[in-house]
């Protein structure tokens, strides 16, 4: 029971089971089975749309997909959260106590850096400093929950993740922009580790086959696009346009100058759509929202699957209700903003979405 | 499995001085006297262009705290050529600052390998050194000939306004130092209309 508590809320498919048996020949694990193909199709041609349309167009790409989907996806990945956040903490309490306090002090001081950069005139140094710290910060954190993970298990040791994290904080030093910058490039194959952790848990081996197979031309379809626009002309190459010198900054122009700014934001809108493709589109479409969209029991909009709800002592279902409505009316605000100010919302949001970057990691480790 | 692992130890602390020195060059004779690069970058301050109709002239102000730092800026350059690189001083210590974290990362690993009894461990732990010290090596090499890092762009703010493309304006400013801010203005008498 103890057990039950402390890995949280996720309940398998029916077909997941017939990952296991997929030998005996069950009808229903067969019929899964023969859906991961056309899954391996769609997301194939989701790919090639999205390498194409962040290729021909990055600005305008990097507009449109931030502002349809930005919103949405940090509340499909809220509701995603707390369907796996458990009732009862059990013995991960320490960790989710180190998760939280971890996520709302990095996200604090992340956003007090520019602050407090632009309003005393940070001399560059100050700014590396600013920076090499905050990403030590953010690496000791990680590690020590990787640790607090790994205590989790008898079979695990993973102290290892210290020795990896000081390894990492002596690179992190070595060039902390750069560091940054491969933050911002990494953080939307994340959610390709929960697709896949999901995959295993929750549909036959067939699915993941086809899974790993999409996985495997990604790498392909960016060096397509590195081979096409390594030499394309800069996007934005005077200070004139203040929303495209945001966008080529976001993705790396400032650090990487001798790299066409339209390779990188290309790059950058790529993997950011498949991102939001895999957040909106095929996590809930294969059970990573409790019980998928079948007959509309576990669809996102219904709260009653989610164990914060749902529990008689424990739950605290007005709240999380609440919680989730709120944040769906902030979506619809941000839509608003953004038509209002989209530069200044821009920002806004790239550095308040650092919560959800954050909270990915306590919630991927606790699908290891 | 001790042995191997000490061997690779050994071998990767061997070569890496001699790849790190291969890139220093030969020392050269004393080069003459010849006028440093121009080019010195201060820490940035903010610029506002006013447009005044109450003013009869154009007003360059500078604060003192600005003015401050330039001065010091150009004393430290008389003073000592190697002082004056604060960017290479920085670097310097951001170099050190990783050299002691990636030891620090070689001892935790030397007592988690030491901790650990699995056989597997130890294997991709000898496999992650070798990585490393293969990394480290070119890491060297690139570091070595790397440039310093170039200064980070500025906001230029509402400023770009203030001037059309391909045009340039000039004239006189009279400048002056004022006590507070780091702002550096320049007020500029407002353009007459055509009936005055």
């Amino acid at each position: 029971m103890e057990r039950a508590a402390d890995i949280g809320q996720l309940e398998l498919h029916p077909a997941a089971t017939g990952a296991r048996r997929r030998d005996s020949g069950d009808d229903s694990s067969s019929r899964d089975g023969a859906r991961a193909w056309p899954f391996a199709l769609v997301a194939l041609a989701l790919i090639s749309a999205s390498a194409i349309f962040a290729g021909w167009m990055p600005l305008r790409a990097s507009i449109v997909t931030v502002f349809l989907f930005a919103g949405p996806h940090n509340w499909f990945e809220l509701r995603y959260f707390l369907a796996r956040l458990p009732a009862r903490l059990g013995r991960s309490r320490n960790f989710f106590i180190l998760a939280g306090a971890g996520i709302a002090t990095l996200l604090a001081t992340y956003a007090a850096i520019p602050l407090l950069g632009e309003a005393w005139l940070w001399s560059d140094d100050a700014w590396t400093l600013a920076v090499g710290v905050w990403n030590s910060l953010l690496i000791s954190w990680l590690a020590a929950l990787v640790w607090m993970r790994g205590r989790q298990s008898a079979r695990r040791d993973w102290s290892w993740s210290f020795a990896a994290a000081l390894a990492l904080i002596g690179v992190n030093w070595l060039a902390p922009q750069m560091f940054s910058l491969a933050l911002v490039y990494l953080h939307p194959l994340v959610a390709l580790w929960f697709l896949e952790r999901h995959l295993r848990r929750t549909r036959p081996v067939a699915w993941r086959r086809a899974y790993h197979l999409c996985l495997a031309t990604l790498p392909l379809f960016v060096g397509l696009l590195w081979w096409q626009l390594a030499s394309a002309p800069a996007l934005a190459a005077t200070g004139q346009d203040a929303l495209a010198l945001r966008i080529t900054r976001h993705a790396g122009s400032e650090i990487l100058r001798n790299t066409s700014s339209h390779l990188l934001v290309a790059t950058h809108v790529f993997l950011e759509t498949i991102h939001y493709s895999v957040w909106l589109l095929a996590l809930p479409l294969v059970g990573g929202l409790k019980g998928g969209f079948k007959a509309g029991e576990g669809a996102p909009w219904r709260f009653e699957s989610l164990p914060l709800v749902r529990h008689p002592r424990r739950g605290w279902p007005r709240l999380i209700r609440t919680v989730l409505v709120a944040s769906a009316a902030c979506v619809v605000l941000l839509w608003l903003a953004f038509l209002a100010d989209y530069p200044t919302t821009r920002d806004l949001y790239f550095t308040l979405a650092m919560a959800h970057v954050l909270a990915e990691a306590p919630f991927l480790l606790r699908m290891l | 499995m001790k042995l191997r692992l000490c061997s690779v130890a050994l071998a990767f602390f061997a070569l890496a001085p001699l790849t790190a020195f291969a890139d220093i060059p030969a020392p050269e004779p004393k080069p003459a006297a010849t006028p440093r690069a121009a080019k010195r970058v201060l820490p940035p301050a903010r610029m506002l262009i006013e447009s005044r109709t109450d003013a009869t002239e154009a007003r360059l102000q500078i604060s003192q705290s600005v003015l401050r730092e330039l001065r010091s800026e150009f004393e430290r350059d008389a003073a000592s050529d190697a002082a004056a690189v604060s960017a290479g001083s920085s670097r310097q210590s951001q170099t050190i600052i990783a050299g002691v974290f990636l030891s620090l990362s070689l001892a935790f690993a030397g007592v988690f390998l030491a901790r650990s009894r699995s056989r597997a461990t130890k294997q991709v732990a000898v496999g992650v050194l070798v990585v490393f010290a293969v990394a480290g090596a070119f890491t060297f090499k690139a570091l070595a000939n790397a440039r310093p890092p170039e200064p980070r762009i500025v906001d230029a703010g509402t400023l770009p306004h203030a001037t059309t493309p391909d045009e340039e304006l000039n004239g006189v400013v009279r400048v002056e130092i004022v006590p507070d801010g780091r702002v550096i203005k320049l007020i500029v008498p407002a353009a007459k209309t055509g009936s005055e």
